[in-house]
């Protein structure tokens, strides 16, 4: 599935929550980082036909698809926040969701047994819903999300709030999944982006600062990167923005990022995927 | 679909709220009508009793749905829908059929309860039966199912507080509180109720709760138009709210709340002139209209004219309709010619044959015309309106002939104060009546010439009745009936009821009584028991009397026959002085100057007491010898001495004639009848003076 996002813009009011966005979208996982209210979800949106764009077109497989038409109904998708009715059981659950996707009867319980197998739910099945754990109720959303087998999935900020035992399983499903699917992941966690997609896209204030792989986007903070003691933070010179705080042998060290140079204390580091990420979307500040 | 429905069921039946609260208003209404149905002889009346819970079904189902509804919202259910085509609608429309299927089965058991009170009616009356269904569809699924919409339209478009205000509000507004507000907020200058007719969606208030065997309960088309009208208003911001993002979704409520507003409004400037506003849906108006018209001073005037023919063509729909020709004896000669005309129609015009508007003049109920050329022989009225608490409309119609529906000649007075059963002008006339209704079973007191619609012959007057009655004959007399029975006004705080009516040996009965009564007067009676005899159709607060008329006798389902005989005898002309005097509030003066009359009708009431109830009447005159105001004891010693027909002759000559002005003391005189021991004994000083 090929999909071509040109030139979309969405208002909310005088808002504008995306600004003339362009991408394109392959067979592969897709990882969309951005900052909170970048757009993510209203791409997302607006990709499903959930939202009217006020510009700009999508075109998928090499046809027009202004309202969501054509992806929705290949499309598997598990929002921000999700949840079922906690009064009914998983299995039934699944089932709701395979009438609501039209999935032929005959064919429904066997889509069901596959889905919760592929998201190691099936002891859960006769469980209600209310009685599942949050991990547990996003992997009923993923699994909801698989039903029917559609060559493209979306998820919006999917390990959120997760524990980190959950958030694995999270990427051992995305594993075992990536072969047949395409897959847009959004999230503002970039731990989550490192391992599981092949290609970023970084957008920020509704507009795209950078698509390509991992190694693209890390590329963005080459010779801006830099580690010093936390103590010697004073002597640094600015512009520069503080990514992390971390401990090494002992003593408090940070990790800046800065277009300008800094003194030797601070010693330049090989950029990761999280140094890219933020160069391009505090690069301004800098 | 099937899938998606009986998941929400299951949903429904699983969550302690909503299976709690269904099972709460299904065994509310369960109860009810067990522990109501041995008491009530019908299920008209059962039905009455449980409507005027209908506002605790709208409060349950109202929150139900909204807690149904939004508990789905909160789940965050819908994000994942979303992208679905069609998803979102199927789930709303899975919700909104559970909650319809939770209404329907209260509505069926209240249905089942209804039908098992009047089974063998319902099995030989298909048209009972119907009704029962419309009623409960209306008055309980109907209601619910408005609930059920607004109380989901509510979860889905508002955040919590809003929504529990939004709840309270229309709670106020589909409950009586509102329409009672108005009522009190009124003033004579400015009605507010019709603002809020809108929502009046239930058949009963909280001061009125009845039904009329003929007429059953009130479910006329507007109910009907406003609980459909509202169901569907919300449903689709149901579906509005499933919808996707839009600049019309955006102004969509703004316009569905302003289309209300303005329909409201228009009602209020209207003053119920449009088609919503039409049926018989006074109940809570009418015992105060009945006690201010009787209640009103003004005097019978009889015609100086008469009318030969009537031809008048009538359309009862949601009011009547009528163009009716009166043709004069003898031409429009004269310089005014005064009807009769109920005040709920409005005339539309006046002509005469010629095709001359006429001028008129309208007060209350009377009109006078005014002819313009003397070669005209007939006067045409068209006019339109409701009769209150005489119905005219597609579910229901009682119309006697005592009641000015039509112009009648002379002036004639409503109500007295004790009741409608005035005197009519007497003198026969032709009729030609054409009847156009969609009102069931309708029957016309005057000869069928035309497969049901048109009706001739000669009376002094003409009565139509429809709605839920039977025409069955009974030992050689047709009655005209309600399906269920006459009313059983069973026995009230130890107060001895009446018994349900048999209408063929009460009318055998009257007219024996009648006649006897007749007799004892001097005067001439029917001949012979009548061919018809109408029991259908009642008045309100209280049941009219019988009247004979020359063709036909209006029943009265009260049991007492010797006072019925004795009410409708005084329906006659002659007791015209009787009927200017009774009920009527007067001044001191008017006290002063009636004397006459008052003392006229104390003497005929205390001889009637005679008639109706010999014990009493013995009672009184022993105990009251020295009351100045009883004339019992002199009757008792009249009749004692002189006979009870020429007593009864004599008095009744004495009321009946306006120039009579003799004292009770020189009438007794008159008959030779010696009152010592009586304070109308003669005194020395002043032997014909009171």
């Amino acid at each position: 599935m090929q999909i071509e996002v040109n030139n979309l813009t969405k208002k909310f009011g005088k808002k504008k929550a995306l600004d003339g966005l362009s991408l394109s979208i392959e067979e592969g996982v897709y990882g969309l980082l951005g900052p909170n209210g970048a757009g993510k979800t209203t791409l997302m949106c607006c990709l499903l036909g959930v939202y009217n764009s006020n510009g700009g077109s999508i075109v998928v497989d090499g046809k027009a698809d202004p309202k969501g038409a054509l992806l929705s109904a290949h499309c598997g998708y598990l929002p921000q926040h999700f949840d079922m009715f906690h009064e009914l059981t998983v299995a039934e659950a699944l089932r709701y969701f395979a009438t609501l996707k039209k999935i032929p009867r005959a064919k429904g319980a066997e889509e069901i047994g596959r889905c919760l197998r592929t998201v190691n739910l099936e002891e859960e099945a006769k469980k209600r819903v209310g009685a599942l754990s949050g991990g547990m109720r996003r992997r009923l959303g993923i699994a909801q999300a698989l039903l029917g087998d559609p060559p493209l999935l979306i998820f919006d900020e999917p390990t959120a709030g997760l524990d980190p035992e959950e958030r694995m399983r999270f990427k051992n499903i995305i594993a075992a999944v990536r072969h047949r699917h395409t897959i847009l992941i959004s999230t503002h966690i970039v731990d989550d982006i490192d391992v599981i997609c092949n290609r970023v896209m970084v957008i920020d204030r509704g507009k795209l600062c950078a698509q390509g792989t991992k190694g693209d986007i890390c590329r963005y903070a080459d010779g801006r990167v830099f580690t010093l003691p936390r103590e010697q933070e004073a002597s640094l010179n600015r512009p520069y923005y503080l990514e992390n705080v971390f401990e090494e042998g002992g003593q408090e060290h940070i990790r800046i990022l800065s277009q300008i140079p800094q003194p030797a204390v601070a010693r330049p580091a090989a950029p990761t995927l999280e140094d890219g990420y933020f160069a391009l979307v505090r690069g301004e500040d800098l | 679909m099937w899938t998606v429905f009986s998941l929400n069921g299951r949903r429904y039946l699983r969550n302690p709220v909503t299976l709690g609260g269904s099972l709460l208003l299904f065994l509310l209404f369960g109860l009810l009508s067990a522990n109501l149905l041995p008491q009530m002889p019908n299920g008209l009346q059962l039905l009455g009793r449980l409507a005027a819970f209908q506002p605790v079904l709208l409060l349950g189902f109202l929150f139900l749905s909204y807690f149904f509804v939004s508990t789905g919202r909160r789940r965050q259910t819908e994000a994942a829908l979303r992208p679905l085509p069609g998803a979102l609608a199927k789930q709303l429309l899975g919700q909104f059929a559970v909650l319809a299927l939770a209404a329907l089965l209260i509505a069926l058991s209240i249905f089942g309860f209804t039908v098992w009170t009047d089974r063998s009616l319902c099995r030989s009356n298909p048209l009972l039966l119907w009704h029962y269904w419309k009623v409960c569809c209306l008055d309980f699924w109907g209601v619910s199912l408005l609930a059920i919409a607004a109380g989901g339209a509510v979860a889905l478009l508002s955040q919590k507080a809003l929504g529990v205000s939004l709840l309270l509000l229309l709670v106020f507004l589909f409950t009586p509180v509102s329409q009672e507000l108005a009522a009190d907020l009124s003033t004579p200058q400015a009605n507010l109720s019709p603002l809020v007719d809108l929502f009046a969606i239930q058949v009963n208030s909280p001061q009125t709760s009845f039904y009329l065997p003929s007429y059953g309960i009130p479910n006329e088309p507007v109910r009907w138009l406003r609980v459909l009208f509202f169901t569907l208003l919300f449903l689709s911001l149901w579906f509005w709210g499933s919808a996707r993002t839009s600049r019309l979704k955006g102004r969509l409520p703004a316009f569905l709340l302003s289309g209300c507003a303005l329909l409201s409004l228009g009602g209020y400037l209207g003053q119920r002139q449009n088609g919503l506003y039409y049926g018989y849906d006074r109940q809570r108006a009418v015992p105060s209209l009945v006690s201010s018209l009787g209640a009103e001073t003004y005097s019978n005037e009889p015609a100086d004219f008469a009318v030969t023919r009537y031809t008048a063509d009538l359309t009862i729909h949601g009011q009547l309709s009528a163009t009716v020709c009166a043709e004069i004896e003898g031409g429009l000669t004269a310089a005014a010619y005064p009807f009769t005309l109920y005040r709920g129609y409005r005339l539309e015009s006046v002509e005469d044959d010629l095709g001359n508007p006429l001028p008129h003049t309208v007060e209350r109920d009377y009109l006078t015309v005014f002819p313009t050329d003397s070669r005209a022989t007939a006067i045409t009225f068209t006019y339109r309106g409701n009769g209150d608490m005489f119905y005219s409309n597609s579910q229901g119609v009682y119309l006697p002939g005592y009641f000015p529906f039509y112009p009648m000649p002379g002036k004639k007075i409503l109500h007295t104060g004790e009741g409608f059963t005035t005197p009519i002008d007497a003198r026969p006339k032709q009729f030609d009546v054409t009847v156009h209704t969609q009102a069931p079973n309708l029957v016309c007191s005057l000869p069928s010439a035309e497969g049901g619609v048109r009706f001739t012959g000669e009376s002094d007057t003409f009565s139509l009745a429809a709605g839920l009655i039977q025409a069955e004959e009974k030992g050689g007399i047709t009655v005209v009936r309600p399906i269920v029975g006459a009313v059983d006004q069973g026995d009230t705080f130890g107060v001895e009821g009446f018994p349900p009516l048999d209408e063929t040996a009460a009318a055998r009965q009257m007219f024996e009584d009648y006649q006897a009564l007749a007799r004892l007067c001097g005067v001439e009676g029917p001949t012979s028991p009548p061919a018809t005899v109408f029991s259908a159709g009642e008045t309100l607060p209280m049941s009219d009397h019988w009247y004979l008329f020359q063709d036909h006798w209006r029943a009265s389902s009260l049991t007492s026959p010797r006072y019925n005989a004795i009410a409708a005898f005084q329906t006659r002309p002659e007791f015209l002085p009787l009927h200017t005097f009774y009920g009527k509030s007067m001044n001191a003066a008017q006290v002063m100057e009636s004397a006459g009359l008052r003392t006229k009708v104390a003497l005929w009431d205390n001889l009637m007491v005679h008639y109706n109830r010999p014990g009493r009447f013995f009672d009184a005159a022993l105990g009251d010898r020295y009351d100045p105001e009883s004339y019992y004891y002199p009757l008792l010693l009249a009749i004692n001495q002189k006979g009870e027909e020429s007593v009864y002759r004599s008095v009744y000559q004495y009321i009946s004639d306006p120039g009579d002005t003799r004292t009770p003391r020189q009438l007794f005189a008159d008959l030779g009848v010696d009152l010592a021991g009586s304070v109308l004994q003669p005194v020395e000083e002043d032997s014909y003076a009171d």
